[in-house]
């Protein structure tokens, strides 16, 4: 399945590209839904404010704060492995997914990528991982849980591989450590 | 202009140099706590309501707003334009949304845009002014408002417990005459419509 997945690099990282990228949004977006609004008179311009200031447009002082705690988060002196191919976000990787494969994820950073396979686990709400560093090669392999756990650590072998039980579901970030490189930090995606 | 007591004697409009978001970003990559904490403070709504727009319960959207702000951490040093963080918000938002839709149902894959169409027009069918882009696209304008016209107009709209604010309660919130309160408004949507003439982004 990890080679499916390289095969398909290429064309996914047009998409990802335009996924992910830092770059500014296509000028494109929201054209359309800001001439909708333009045309809207004062009280239908009001009325589309009060939706969006009112109970919706109020984030919950919980989730407020747990955005400022995910600053604590920031991986510093790291070089980010983007995203570059997710099955889950691919067309044609959805369809093969109803079949029940497990989801493929491919990280690029300049001179690391990663590899990882992400499957039910053996327990309800939990899951299982298996990746490859290409190179390959040892490395330690902090495993990153948002604010819900703790970060853990697993070893990556010589050939690159590694594996992870019992992932809860939420968000995971890898930071990969490999002697005498730069660390690598993944993007973060959302597991379950 | 006219010469009523207000305090907003040219603050109708933000200037680019008052915007105070660059240099937030670029404290926030330098390791400024603090600086991070004013830009989840000054966006937490448009992410929030983005979320909602693609009617997420309050779990789901929690998820995904805490993946999109993961996301701006991930790229602080990369933003290039960062008065146009509004829109690299809310775009990232809305892509971490149709993802986690794309996840948790067994959605027929479809084209994002149109996915994007089926939920807005979803969401408008559910008494909604507001299709999910349009919602994106109007925080951002808003958010280049003044201060001064946020304040105004977030003032007029937001209900209080017992109905719509009176002009009479929000001039006393604000500490300005009440015959002021209808001139601002006109000013203060007047210029909103000009931001959204502006590209919307």
């Amino acid at each position: 399945m990890i080679l499916l997945a390289r095969e398909n690099r290429a064309e996914m990282r047009i998409d990802a590209e335009g996924t992910m990228s830092a770059e500014d949004p296509p000028a494109r977006e929201g054209t359309e839904s800001a001439s909708h609004l333009r045309g809207l008179d004062d009280e239908g311009l009001l009325a589309a404010l009060r939706e969006m200031l009112g109970q919706q447009g109020t984030a919950p002082g919980w989730s407020v704060e747990l955005a400022k705690g995910s600053y604590g988060l920031r991986a510093i002196d790291t070089e980010l492995a983007a995203l570059t191919s997710d099955s889950e976000l691919s067309t044609a990787r959805s369809q093969l997914r109803a079949d029940g494969g497990p989801r493929l994820v491919v990280f690029d950073a300049g001179a690391l990528s990663v590899e990882i396979e992400i499957e039910p686990g053996n327990r309800a709400e939990r899951w299982q991982l298996i990746g490859q560093l290409i190179p390959a090669g040892p490395a330690r392999i902090q495993l990153r849980r948002g604010l819900r756990a703790e970060p853990a650590w697993v070893d990556a072998d010589e050939r690159g591989r590694f594996a992870v039980d019992d992932l809860v579901s939420g968000p995971l970030s890898l930071i990969c450590v490999r002697q005498g490189q730069p660390a690598t930090a993944t993007a973060w995606i959302t597991i379950g | 202009m006219p010469s009523d007591a207000s305090p907003e004697a040219g603050m109708i409009a933000a200037g680019a140099a008052d915007d105070p978001v660059p240099g937030w970003v670029q404290a926030a990559a330098a390791g400024d706590a603090q600086a991070w904490d004013r830009l989840v403070e000054r966006y937490a709504g448009l992410v929030w309501s983005v979320c909602r727009a693609h009617r997420m319960n309050a779990e789901d959207a929690a998820d995904v707003s805490q993946l999109t702000w993961l996301r701006l951490l991930e790229n602080l040093d990369q933003i290039r334009d960062p008065q146009r963080l509004a829109g690299w918000l809310a775009t990232t938002c809305r892509r971490e949304c149709l993802a986690f839709l794309r996840r948790s149902r067994s959605y027929t894959p479809v084209e994002e845009e149109h996915m994007g169409r089926l939920l807005g027009g979803a969401a408008a069918a559910d008494r909604s002014v507001l299709a999910a882009d349009q919602c994106a696209t109007l925080w951002q304008a808003f958010l280049r408002l003044s201060e001064w016209c946020q304040r105004v107009l977030r003032a007029l709209v937001v209900d209080a417990e017992d109905g719509p604010p009176s002009y009479r309660l929000v001039a006393a919130e604000l500490q300005v005459p009440v015959g002021s309160l209808g001139p601002t408004r006109a000013r203060c949507l007047s210029q909103l419509r000009k931001l959204l003439d502006n590209g919307g982004i």
